[in-house]
């Protein structure tokens, strides 16, 4: 606390025992939450908005296709990129890799979409089987890739698919904050018009909503979220499925409160996800998606347990 | 229902969903603490392994 204080007025210890402690809480351990929380904020965010747009509480950005959709571009992008990168502005190159998370996680979600929704209606099994095939396409595509992909290159998308915050630093946070803050103020803008779709798409027409360009927004607002997750960290799952839905069932259906209280639990729980994956089996880190796959995967399981008459069981 | 219950019935979604956001973000700063400040001399060289200066 009191390298954190000394921090925000300007002093930081130059030597000895209390210059290591500052450069591991400061330059170290401060990005690495900043940057769960970012993530987990985001994805339960988008979690909350997706469920909110397909009228479906299984869609998770994680599940139906849209992570691995970013994941597929932002390896075409590490593999490819540096072929292209010469080509392009150094500013441009900065962004790149969640530039084309945002659009492999963008395309993702507008063919689900298109798949899974007829005559404005999502239908829960056309939603799950698009985002399998998507996901298989997108596996297939990034396997291909690897496939002519260098050692070195290799290695890096290793670990970047499991998923870690470990290689947080500030640039990297000031590149991929302003998708971060797109996603939070844009669905809290949202939030009004996800409330009235929830009654059914003609009413939510019929009061007023433009429920088209509503789509629409939310749409890119999560791609640009998911994406830059993605780009940053790595595919984490199941933290969009079970925020969301926690939530729902303490604090009830109004999305204003629903997405502000996404974005604090979903960086609280992915922030605690990382310090189990860190100390866990210490010295070594277990990636952060085994964590979240650990805790979402039985909360799935009973999910499908519960609403199993839906499902034809 | 007197008025007076059918308001308060009408404000409680808002005072539930007040409640949970309260509560989120004390667990929101817990985990940050909690981030920052587990043991130095645990974590100090995990971190220095993650990120080799």
């Amino acid at each position: 606390l009191r390298i954190l204080v000394d921090a925000s007025s300007g002093v930081r210890p130059t030597e000895g025992i209390a210059m290591r402690d500052a450069v591991v809480i400061l330059d170290i351990r401060l990005p690495r939450t900043v940057l769960t929380l970012l993530v987990g904020a985001s994805l339960a965010t988008a979690g909350a908005v997706l469920q909110g747009v397909f009228r479906n509480p299984l869609a998770d950005p994680g599940l139906v296709g849209v992570s691995t959709g970013a994941a597929f571009a932002a390896v075409l992008w590490i593999v490819f990129g540096s072929m292209t990168a010469a080509w392009f502005p150094s500013l441009l190159t900065a962004f790149a890799l969640p530039l084309s998370a945002f659009l492999g996680s963008l395309l993702s979600m507008i063919l689900l979409y298109r798949l899974a929704t007829r005559e404005g209606r999502t239908s829960v099994a056309m939603l799950l089987f698009a985002g399998i095939a998507l996901s298989a396409l997108a596996a297939a595509g990034t396997g291909l890739v690897i496939f002519v992909a260098s050692d070195q290159q290799l290695r890096e998308f290793t670990f970047w698919t499991l998923g870690s915050a470990g290689g947080a630093n500030w640039p990297k946070i000031a590149v991929v904050l302003p998708f971060f803050a797109a996603l939070l103020a844009g669905s809290l803008w949202l939030a009004r018009g996800l409330d009235a779709l929830a009654l059914g798409e003609a009413e939510a027409f019929h009061i007023g909503i433009d429920t088209q360009s509503l789509k629409r927004i939310a749409i890119l607002l999560v791609a640009a979220g998911v994406g830059a997750a993605v780009a940053i960290a790595g595919v984490i799952g199941f933290i969009g499925l079970i925020i969301p839905h926690l939530l729902r069932l303490s604090a009830g259906p109004v999305h204003r409160p629903l997405i502000i209280g996404c974005a604090l639990l979903g960086g609280a729980l992915l922030t605690a996800s990382d310090i189990v994956a860190r100390t866990i089996a210490a010295p070594a880190e277990v990636p952060i998606g085994v964590v979240t796959a650990i805790l979402g995967a039985p909360y799935f399981l009973y999910l499908v347990h519960r609403n199993r008459a839906a499902f034809g069981g | 229902m007197s008025s007076v219950a059918s308001l308060a019935a009408l404000h409680r979604p808002a005072r539930r969903g007040a409640t949970v956001i309260g509560a989120a973000g004390i667990l929101m700063v817990i985990a940050i603490i909690g981030s920052l400040a587990i043991g130095p001399v645990l974590i100090a060289p995990l971190d220095v392994i993650a990120h080799p200066r």
